[in-house]
């Protein structure tokens, strides 16, 4: 059962802003030390004080350094996602669904009184769900219905990823994605993390779509290089969430059959993030830097040589990788430092770089193709240079906050001076 | 007057288009016949090619391949073929030509019936119709006296337990009850067929396959290597990566252990993936898997400088006589059907099987320029002459109207056969 784990107003949460007010219904609140959190951290920025509460259902084993303590804020912990299943085959799938049945029908329902309730305390005119694991699919249109307010909905990958992560049954499934269809079609607006899934979205379900993209402040953008850094060496950055781990692997193969060596180039890799796995029982040239400010990212990625942006091959993580967009990649693009994009042609991502001309792709996980294409980009000063730029270019032409902005007031339905700029 | 109208029966459509039926299919319909093509697993788009498996019969065919390993039976248990006399293109056929069979979806023991309602024509791929259980005996004999006692069971199509005897007889007592045409694409296979006991019953043809020589014809090297990323200077060394018994990878892989060679070289690797990493750096290394499309993989034939096919066993060589056409100079083995569908010496060098001689061969040939194009020019003209696939639909028009002739279902064909099938009648 859902505790009540923070409870927190403010002045400007008792109904002294004129502007809209909107309730933020998250299952991460804006903070510091989370990607989602981040994103969320630089939306509520742009919203002037007073016109935002946020409602939180948090996985109790997360501890977020929650930013914005002017915004009005309720955390209740989130029920289990992931069913354990004592028995086996589809006995053990019945199970399971029994009890996403009773979180759905008991748990969740009063988690949604208690988030109306909220709302509605605070005087919402809309709920701006980010609609991510099932339950907060399930509360995107009943806290809505409650509080009578349109919904706004935002959405950072395709659901179907969670619950597979979450081994949720089948039939659950089935039940769980006719109520994210139902809360797209009811969303007034939809939030998308990509252009693909606003186009697929808009089309599958008729909301209209705006499209959303984790960015970055234009003044942490570095120039884009002209050149690598030394002549005998490449260092390989990669920073963020390591979920493709096959094709992190075909890179760290490649590179040991190719003894860290690309051309005459000894190769290094550094990584940022919060955790990395990976065993060899041959020397390796990897460094682990642990996880860093945004700021900081840029700043010690900008100077490596090569940006590294694994994306799923694997068909089974096709919907994803057609619809999500890595964070990373703002990141990268931001370092003006050449991308090296290792996924399928068909992912977002993908789309986005060729069309910018801003990366060079490796569409295949064999390592002799992984090999050509880091030599081609090293080996080729002008292709180097161009792609930094184009990646540059990119970057200032859809990736800064002030288009951010820009996208979100019209996802709010307000006029971009209605909201701050960024701080 | 009846159009006559020919069925093609096979596993795939695209995958091996040029050999498996599909390209025939569709020169059939452009010289006016009623073709079609009925396929276990339909990749492609074409509109007279039609799929055998549902997702009901996929699930009963992953059951009867488990029972068949259990018991170490082999394409006896499936009954989709005893459904065909249902299908309204086996019904509409004059008559059925019969492709790979022995890829799990068909029971030997429907050739009985379908053989007996249809004048049926049968390719063999590989001997494997020949044989207790193995796709290619190699060294072994016991194809020729009834199989059992088998000396190798794990190679291709690997069986449990050693029941080779059973299904060499029970291929014997089905094909005694069957009325089949069999062609045969190389000297090598019709020499084994004449000696299998198996066969005795059965017309022989040697028919090689053709391929399109327009399309696989010599291109400009330095452009298709350039599309491939390929470094002009480098000398390219296509070959067909595979790993399974019959290829011979382990030979060319034995063989770039000690290639020791002052300039650039590329391995341009088809098919199989990841065999030639520990090369990376070494050499460049291309692999482009398996192409589909026929135009992209006659432009890749054409950026090699020479092609090795040590294959171990084999029937014929489709590979071999694609990068002949496209004028390359090969390296094959002796003992398998390649040095004769290649005709070496004059366009293939043939060397005894093994890494020193293919290693000797293929600096020869990378070292020397001008032979490598007087053996690859004479390769070109020599499948021109031989495998064009006008000639090679020609001989099969040709056979199935005797088929017909002799079933007494002829009619008069839209395209007059321009030569004739080399046939052995026993």
């Amino acid at each position: 059962m859902p505790s009540e784990l923070i409870q927190r107003t403010s002045p400007v949460a008792e109904g002294k802003t004129q502007g809209k007010k909107f309730l933020l219904l998250t299952d991460i609140p804006p903070c510091r030390n989370f990607t989602a959190g981040l994103v969320l951290d630089q939306l509520c920025s742009f919203l002037p004080a007073g016109s935002v509460s946020c409602f939180t259902v948090l996985n109790r084993e997360l501890d977020p350094e929650i930013t914005h303590a002017d915004i009005p804020i309720k955390i209740v912990s989130k029920p289990k996602e992931h069913k354990p299943r004592h028995l086996p085959g589809k006995i053990g799938a019945l199970e399971s669904f029994l009890a996403e049945k009773y979180t759905e029908k008991v748990t969740v329902k009063k988690i949604a009184r208690q988030a109306a309730e909220f709302g509605t305390q605070f005087g919402a005119d809309a709920v701006w769900c980010v609609v991510q694991g099932q339950t907060m699919i399930r509360l995107a249109n009943q806290v809505a219905d409650l509080m009578n307010v349109p919904l706004l909905t935002e959405v950072w990958d395709p659901p179907t990823w969670w619950l597979r992560a979450n081994k949720v049954d089948s039939w659950s499934q089935n039940l769980i994605l006719a109520d994210f269809a139902s809360a797209m079609k009811k969303s007034v607006r939809f939030a998308a993390a990509s252009w693909a899934m606003a186009e697929s979205y808009e089309s599958l379900y008729g909301c209209r779509s705006i499209t959303v993209i984790p960015s970055l402040d234009a003044a942490l953008a570095k120039p884009p290089a002209t050149g690598m850094n030394k002549e005998d060496e490449l260092t390989i950055g990669m920073a963020g969430q390591l979920y493709s781990s096959k094709e992190w692997e075909n890179l760290l193969l490649t590179l040991k059959h190719a003894q860290w060596k690309i051309g005459n180039r000894n190769v290094k890799i550094k990584v940022l993030g919060r955790a990395v796995t990976f065993q060899s029982n041959s020397p390796m040239n990897v460094e682990y830097l642990g996880w860093r400010t945004q700021a900081e990212s840029i700043d010690i990625l900008s100077q490596m040589d090569v940006m590294y942006c694994p994306y799923w091959f694997d068909p089974v993580f096709k919907e994803e990788a057609s619809l999500s967009f890595p964070s990373k990649l703002t990141t990268y693009l931001a370092t003006g430092r050449p991308v090296f994009f290792h996924g399928p042609d068909y992912a977002s991502p993908a789309k986005f770089l060729k069309q910018h001309n801003a990366a060079v792709l490796c569409h295949d996980l064999a390592r002799s193709d992984i090999y050509n294409q880091l030599d081609r980009l090293v080996s080729n000063a002008e292709l180097y240079r161009q792609t930094a730029e184009n990646g540059s270019k990119a970057f200032h032409q859809h990736l800064t906050l002030d288009i951010m902005r820009k996208q979100f007031a019209e996802f709010l339905g307000l006029k971009v001076e209605d909201l701050k700029s960024d701080e | 007057m009846k159009q006559i109208n020919i069925l093609q029966v096979g596993a795939t459509d695209e995958e091996g288009a040029r050999f498996n039926g599909q390209d025939l299919h569709k020169e059939l319909r452009e010289r006016g016949f009623r073709s079609h093509h009925m396929v276990w697993s339909k990749t492609g788009d074409d509109p007279d090619t039609s799929e055998i498996k549902t997702t009901k019969s996929i699930k009963r065919q992953q059951k009867i391949q488990r029972l068949e390993y259990k018991f170490s039976l082999q394409s006896l248990l499936y009954p989709f073929a005893f459904e065909f006399p249902l299908r309204k293109q086996f019904k509409e056929a004059d008559l059925v030509h019969y492709h790979l069979l022995h890829t799990g979806y068909f029971s030997l023991g429907a050739l009985p019936l379908l053989t007996r309602m249809k004048p049926s024509v049968w390719t063999l791929h590989d001997p494997w119709a020949m044989t207790g259980h193995c796709v290619h005996p190699f060294g072994c004999d016991r194809w020729k006296i009834g199989c059992g006692n088998c000396p190798d069971l794990k190679i291709m199509f690997p069986l449990q337990h050693d029941n080779t005897a059973f299904l060499w007889k029970a291929k014997k007592f089905l094909y005694h009850a069957s009325r089949i045409d069999i062609v045969l694409a190389s000297k090598w296979m019709m020499k084994m067929a004449e000696e299998s006991p198996l066969m005795s019953n059965f017309r022989l043809h040697h028919i090689p396959f053709g391929i399109d020589t327009q399309l696989f014809a010599p291109g400009d090297t330095a452009d298709c290597k350039a599309k491939l990323g390929i470094p002009k200077d480098n000398l390219v060394i296509g070959l067909r990566a595979n790993s399974n018994d019959f290829k011979g990878l382990s030979y060319i892989q034995e063989m770039f252990e000690h290639l020791d060679f002052e300039l650039p070289i590329t391995i341009l690797a088809f098919n199989q993936k990841g065999h030639f990493d520990k090369y990376l750096g070494r050499h460049h290394i291309v692999e482009v898997g398996w192409i589909k499309e026929s135009s992209a993989y006659a432009q890749t034939l054409q950026a090699c400088d020479l092609f090795l096919m040590p294959s171990t066993a084999e029937s014929f060589g489709m590979m071999a006589i694609e990068s002949m056409a496209c004028g390359k100079p090969s390296i094959v083995f002796d003992g398998t059907a390649l040095p004769e569908v290649t005709f070496a010496p004059r366009g293939a060098i043939s060397i005894p099987k093994n890494a020193n001689e293919l290693l000797k061969a293929t600096k020869h040939l990378l070292t020397d320029q001008r032979a490598r194009k007087q053996l690859g020019d004479e390769a070109r003209n020599l499948s021109v002459q031989n495998y064009d696939f006008k000639l090679h639909v020609d001989r099969m028009q040709n056979l199935y109207e005797n088929a017909l002739a002799r079933a007494g279902t002829a009619a008069p064909s839209p395209a007059e056969p321009t030569r004739p099938a080399q046939s052995s009648h026993k």
